[in-house]
């Protein structure tokens, strides 16, 4: 018997790319995800580059450990409740999915080539900082700030009451 | 093989995630079975130095 999901808040700021927030129960969920991520050190695009079928990663079976030994499985669940006071996330993106509930069955796969194309060997050995480290990999700057950051400005986070 | 789960209580009071991607799941709640598989490529020969070659367009069928 599964227990039910006490969630007093919850913050999204972004959902992209076939994400779902999910607030209930589920049966199944088999999340799939193909990425060719390129990136270049001057962005310029074509826009219709890439073709999955030109890459085996993306057909090759995965192989799945098998169940060896049969195990019966007894679950006791003393408190009738999974109780979590604030759930904040920035962003899901490429298939994610948030979930308040259960789901019996999770099959999730992501399968992702990564190119880097740079045009010349010359690359700052030694980067200033984050920035320059971003720079060099053409990574996007990380949004921390607003889950990270109280609003009433405090140093961190209080001592919340969790009761639902 | 007997297993026996007696799970007590669970009381979370804040959780705060920056990205949650790829196929990934942030799951508050009961599970029975879970399958994750992850294919990551990245190999000598995807990095390249020198001018840029675009990646082949998706070729048409006729």
């Amino acid at each position: 018997m599964k227990r039910t999901s006490v969630v007093q808040d919850m913050f999204v700021s972004s959902v992209q790319f076939a994400s779902t927030v999910f607030v209930g129960d589920n049966l199944v969920v088999d999340p799939r995800t193909r990425a060719i991520a390129v990136q270049r050190e001057r962005a310029d695009f074509l826009g219709d580059e890439g073709d999955f079928d030109k890459y085996p990663l993306f057909r090759r079976p995965i192989p799945q450990p098998g169940l060896n030994t049969t195990v019966n499985l007894s679950i006791v669940n003393e408190s009738p409740y999974i109780s979590v006071s604030r759930v904040k996330a920035v962003s899901l993106s490429t298939s994610a999915v948030l979930q308040i509930g259960s789901t019996a069955i999770i099959d999730a796969e992501s399968r992702i080539k990564q190119f880097r194309q740079l045009l010349s060997a010359d690359v700052p050995k030694f980067p200033a900082g984050a920035d320059a480290v971003a720079r060099a990999f053409a990574l996007s700057p990380v949004v921390g700030e607003q889950v990270f950051c109280d609003e009433e400005g405090g140093a961190g986070p209080a001592a919340d009451d969790p009761d639902p | 093989m007997d297993m026996r789960v007696v799970n007590k209580e669970i009381r979370v009071g804040e959780i705060r995630v920056i990205a949650v991607a790829s196929s990934s799941l942030l799951l508050v709640g009961d599970t029975e079975i879970v399958t994750l598989s992850s294919i990551m490529d990245a190999p000598p020969e995807a990095v390249t130095v020198g001018p840029i070659v675009p990646l082949a367009a998706i070729s048409s069928g006729t």
